[in-house]
């Protein structure tokens, strides 16, 4: 009923979103002056002067700006994403998206899974249980992990866990790329450049392929990078389940709930946990785009071919196309998750349903 | 103990921890409510009323305070010894700490569970934050029953299964005709009783005609009959034991969805008693979106929904506007002839008391001061504190003067002072209110107090 | 006259301002973080004004010594060890404290103020100014800050300047949905309604009235940013938005040009810049865990 329209209006207000995003994306690349958008398709081998002239009018470099911004969408929309020259893949920047995309996919659900998984149980716990001996090791745990550095912390569990720097017994975890790249040899379902099939994510083809020591070398190669970056998004949840927890504990319906006699089992998790959740969902949006922010990082730092790299090579080598394409497709992410949220917030809070 | 003692309040003692030291919010709270009766207990803010309700429901929480002594006693049996004597209080340098050891705590919580909802059930003052609001009232209501009352939720819905025609012409003509022997005689098969009740309910709703009760009463035997193995798990249900099969994961939805149903039904029905109309409506809808008045007639359906012998009513009428108080005043006063309910009438409002109580309770700085018949407190009231109370209820005599007052505040509780506690405030104080605490003694028939005024010195027992 | 109520009222927002100052120094922990930025603060002041009494010279570039590139592990003349190439960690942390707190703070009070003003006006005057300002804030929200930077960097220059300002643009969204909520709810207020009925204009009702309670999260949510900002600009200089060859004195800098030795055993080389950029958001995060708890009304005791 009202939940119903309700979705259906969210849905519908991505619409003005959508165009705000591509529309931030394209002013952008045309900020830097018409070369930056042609370099992608220059030939090094003809004049540049010949060819700036031919992609200028390609490309509508003379009109107007929206005349332009029309073009790009439409060009959009019809699967013209633009074209990139990296080291790693040259080609489509639609083509580019399938081959680092899946990876990107596989380390942020991880990273969430382990999020959700740790985090708002134990902060649920922590605000239960304010002041016990959980409650201080969880609040120390989850500041230090908002003061920390992503980067930094990377490194140093690198050193501890990837080199023998702090003891040769520790040296367990690879330190870079996706898989062993030995295991790969003479795999029929995977490419030369190292693509899986049927999709792309290592992890699952290696299942579907019935690959036991490729999985577990996938496997291996995510402990880290997801753990790293878990640990930087789990510590905000840490903080605000628990406050919210103790917000919620104090209200007047946990008492009455309790007064009728249910078992604390259930008035934990229909009375507390559900109402707790509510504030913490609201920031949820945000928790995820520092985690797509602290993706960029980890993939860069771990060499883990995905979303992040690209866009951090794309940065280092002057390539345009790619760094459009990520901020499309990360825009893109965030736009859905933000949405997801929202209407999981309204299944769960009925006040939004009936108007504010 | 007399037999138709419901709960007796013995020398309760309450302390909280604060930052600025103990707070002694109860220092000897002495009462006594029995079958079918209502008390009203009275006393200003901060004298320590809410706190005894939620001590005798245990609700204190053990980071802020708990009971240090005395007795609570329902029906003979001590809600509070397992609790109080395993928790310790020490001061640290003006501030106290509570420790209390959790899993003697958890069982004490385990057991008054057994008791809260089902023997003894609260409402509080504020119904506007007092319901769950991610949960629909249906599931709020339904909650305690599902929990505790699946047997004989199924004993209702094998009732109109099983019960053949004769037997069920017997138990309506029975009801119609009211006659009460062969109600008794009925009655001794909790199945028949069960469909007593239901025919009994349906028969007292004012809001049908006599024609449409019939054809629903009629129809409560004609529902469709479930397959087998549901009524094998209900069978079972009524006699108290599980049956493997309605434990497995999916099937375990499909058989609750029956109790369900009859719990949700029996919920709209005790909310049809409460003069609530559009009852449908109301199950299904959140708690924002009913008014204040609904939402506490919402409250006191969840609190009777299990049929409690007592009712603790925390100032349940202080956040109504006076219509609506009325209303719910009315209300109770029905549901206490109807079911015989006990109540538990905490209030600072004495024209409330005055209306609705039988006995009452004055309470003042976490002591009952003065507790007996209504009529012999209002009409020869004894304590000093109670006298000057009822000095301050307006009269048409006192139209043109100003309005007595007691002069003076409430002692801190932080720090209160030694003997009488009124003492700063009394005009009557002797020597001897300042030093030693009074003890209740009785003046006249069921007439209560604790004043150095009633007693001699030397006659205090030890 | 007025001039004595003007007093008055800038006495009475100093008594509250002396009073949450009492409070929050009652926390031993928030007093410690104040006392950590505060040594940062200095650092970085000395830095500015007369970097030679920290033995510095040549204050916005690394000092390098091509005579020694291999990084040197700590010693008595080297506290913190050097780093590839010859660049002594102690001086580049001390001369890189600058130039962090220096853009974060540059950051987030342009973004403060931007955000608050913006959040201020479209939540007090409503209606469809209100709503075009909470689509262009979803808008920014739907972007994650990094790749926005990047972006952004990518475009219009790698430097330091245009990342502030990107930044900036990046994070007043924040402010105005902080101010925005505030507003709405003081909007309801009688006093507002007061003022407005005995004719005081709308922009002095705005920024007399409403403005000064808005201010408590705000402050809460810069003292959080302050850190976090801090962070997100050493994160962009380690994947490498500054451009190699510029020898900037930042922290995360430090850490990019250190990485591929630490993971042969140099580890001090990224060891200390973290360490350094971990410890000033320590202890801004203890400030605003601290003016968090002593703004709020319930544990103002």
């Amino acid at each position: 009923m009202r939940l119903y329209s309700y979705i259906i209006m969210r849905i519908l207000m991505i619409v003005p979103t959508l165009f705000g995003l591509t529309f931030i994306v394209f002013i952008l690349s045309r900020a830097g002056g018409p070369n930056v958008v042609i370099s992608a398709y220059i030939n090094p081998h003809i004049p540049y002067a010949l060819q700036k002239a031919q992609l200028m009018r390609e490309f509508h470099l003379n009109g107007p700006l929206w005349v332009q911004y029309l073009y790009y969408l439409s060009g959009l929309l019809h699967g013209d994403w633009g074209y990139t020259k990296t080291g790693v893949y040259s080609g489509p920047v639609t083509g580019a998206i399938a081959v680092f995309l899946p990876n990107t996919i596989q380390l942020s659900i991880a990273a969430f899974v382990i999020t959700a998984i740790v985090g708002i149980p134990l902060g649920t716990i922590s605000g239960y249980k304010k002041d016990s001996f959980t409650d201080q090791v969880t609040r120390i745990i989850a500041f230090i992990g908002i003061s920390l550095p992503i980067f930094w912390l990377a490194q140093m569990l690198s050193l501890a866990f990837a080199t023998n720097t702090v003891s040769p017994y520790l040296n367990v975890l690879p330190l870079d790329g996706t898989v062993n790249p030995f295991l790969l040899t003479n795999l029929n379902w995977v490419s030369s450049q190292g693509l899986s099939s049927p999709t792309h994510v290592m992890l699952i083809d290696s299942i579907i392929h019935g690959d036991l020591p490729v999985f577990f070398s996938a496997l291996s190669h995510l402990v880290l990078p997801a753990t790293t970056l878990a640990f930087t998004t789990i510590a905000p949840i840490l903080r605000y389940m628990r406050a919210s927890v103790a917000e919620v504990l104090n209200q007047d319906f946990v008492r009455i709930g309790r007064s009728k006699g249910l078992p604390e089992k259930l008035v934990i998790k229909r009375y507390i946990r559900r109402n707790a959740l509510l504030p913490v969902m609201t920031i949820m949006g945000l928790v995820f785009a520092g985690l797509l922010a602290g993706v960029v990082v980890i993939e860069a730092l771990f060499d883990y071919p995905g979303m992040g790299y690209w866009a951090v090579q794309s940065l280092i080598n002057y390539n345009t196309g790619g760094i459009m394409g990520v901020t499309l497709v990360f825009g893109l992410i965030l736009v859905f998750t933000n949405l997801v949220v929202d209407i999981i917030y309204a299944f769960l809070d009925p006040r939004i349903r009936t108007g504010e | 103990m007399e037999e138709d003692v419901l709960l007796e309040v013995k020398d309760l003692k309450v302390h909280f921890v604060t930052w600025k030291g103990i707070l002694y919010a109860l220092d000897g709270v002495n009462f006594r409510i029995r079958r079918g009766e209502t008390l009203g207990l009275v006393g200003e803010t901060g004298c320590g009323k809410s706190v005894t309700a939620l001590s005798i429901m245990g609700l204190i929480p053990p980071t802020e305070g708990t009971i240090v002594s005395g007795h609570i006693e329902y029906r003979g049996v001590d809600l509070v010894h397992h609790d109080g004597v395993e928790s310790q209080i020490t001061l640290k340098r003006k501030r106290a700490k509570l420790k209390v050891k959790q899993r003697i705590y958890k069982k004490n919580q385990t057991f008054l569970n057994s008791y809260r909802g089902s023997k003894i059930a609260m409402i509080s003052q504020e119904p506007m934050t007092s319901l769950n609001p991610v949960t629909n009232i249906a599931t709020q209501l339904t909650e305690s029953i599902m929990i505790r009352g699946k047997q004989e939720l199924s004993r209702r819905i094998l009732s109109r299964i099983l019960i053949d025609k004769k037997t069920f012409s017997e138990i309506k003509k029975s009801i119609i005709n009211n006659d009460k022997h062969t109600q008794e005689i009925l009655g001794s098969d909790p199945l028949k009783r069960s469909l007593m009740n239901q025919i009994a309910s349906i028969f007292a709703r004012s809001d049908v005609t006599d024609d449409y009760k019939d054809t629903m009463i009629d129809r409560l035997v004609n529902s469709p009959v479930p397959n087998k193995l549901v009524i094998n798990f209900l069978r079972n249900q009524a006699l108290g034991k599980d049956v493997f099969y309605a434990k497995l994961p999916f099937l375990r939805k499909y058989f609750l969805k029956f109790l369900l149903k009859e719990a949700e039904n029996k919920s709209m029905e005790l909310l049809r008693s409460m003069n609530i109309s559009d009852v449908e409506r109301v199950v299904k809808a959140f708690p924002h979106e009913l008014s204040g008045g609904m939402k506490q007639r919402v409250l006191i359906a969840m609190a009777l929904v299990e049929n409690p012998q007592l009712l603790i009513a925390d100032e349940p009428t202080t956040a109504l506007d006076v219509t609506t108080q009325v209303q719910i005043l009315d209300l109770l006063k029905d549901l206490k002839n109807r079911l015989g309910l006990s109540i538990l009438f905490i209030t600072h409002d004495l024209g409330v008391i005055a209306d609705i109580a039988d006995r009452i309770a004055i309470m003042y700085a976490g002591e009952v001061v003065e507790v007996g018949d209504k009529m012999r407190i209002f009409y020869n009231p004894l304590h000093p504190y109670t006298v000057g109370l009822l000095k301050t209820i307006p009269t048409e005599s006192s139209i043109k003067r100003k309005l007595p007052t007691i002069p003076g505040s409430i002692p801190n509780m932080l720090d209160p002072p030694v003997g009488c506690k009124f003492n700063p405030r009394c005009d009557y104080a002797k020597d001897a209110c300042k030093d030693k605490k009074p003890k209740m003694i009785e003046v006249e028939k069921d007439h209560y107090v604790a004043c150095w005024l009633y007693t001699e010195e030397d006659h205090a027992e030890p | 006259m007025i001039k004595d109520r003007f007093l008055d009222s800038i006495k009475s927002r100093f008594s509250m301002i002396k009073f949450t100052l009492l409070v929050f120094t009652r926390n031993i922990s928030s007093t410690l973080g104040l006392a950590i930025v505060l040594i940062y603060v200095i650092i970085a002041l000395i830095d500015q004004f007369y970097p030679p009494l920290l033995g510095l010279t040549n204050i916005s570039k690394l000092s390098l010594n091509f005579t020694q590139t291999l990084p040197q592990p700590p010693s008595y003349a080297h506290p913190f060890g050097t780093t590839y190439p010859g660049i002594d960690l102690y001086h580049a942390i001390l001369k890189a404290i600058r130039v962090d707190i220096g853009f974060s703070g540059f950051v987030t009070v342009g973004a403060a103020f931007i955000g608050v003003m913006i959040g201020l006006v479209s939540a007090y005057y409503g209606k469809w100014l209100d709503t075009i300002v909470m689509r262009i804030t979803d808008i920014f929200f739907s972007i994650p800050y990094l790749v926005l930077a990047i972006a952004i960097g990518f475009f219009l220059g790698r430097s330091l300047v245009i990342l502030s300002l990107a930044l900036m643009i990046i994070w007043w969204p924040i402010y105005a949905r902080v101010v925005r909520g505030q507003v709405l709810s003081i909007k309801e207020y009688s006093y507002i309604e007061a003022a407005r009925a005995s004719g005081v204009r709308n922009i002095k009702i705005m920024f007399k009235h409403v403005l000064p309670n808005t201010l408590a999260p705000v402050f809460v949510q810069f003292s959080f940013d302050l850190a976090v900002v801090v962070l997100v600009i050493a994160t962009l200089d380690f994947i490498g938005f500054t451009p190699a060859n510029a020898y900037l004195p930042e922290l995360g800098y430090l850490s990019y040009i250190g990485y591929e030795y630490a993971v042969n055993g140099y580890w001090w080389t990224i060891l200390f810049p973290g360490l350094a950029i971990m410890i000033y958001a320590m202890g801004m995060n203890l400030v605003g865990d601290g003016l968090r708890d002593a703004l709020d009304p319930r544990l103002r005791r």
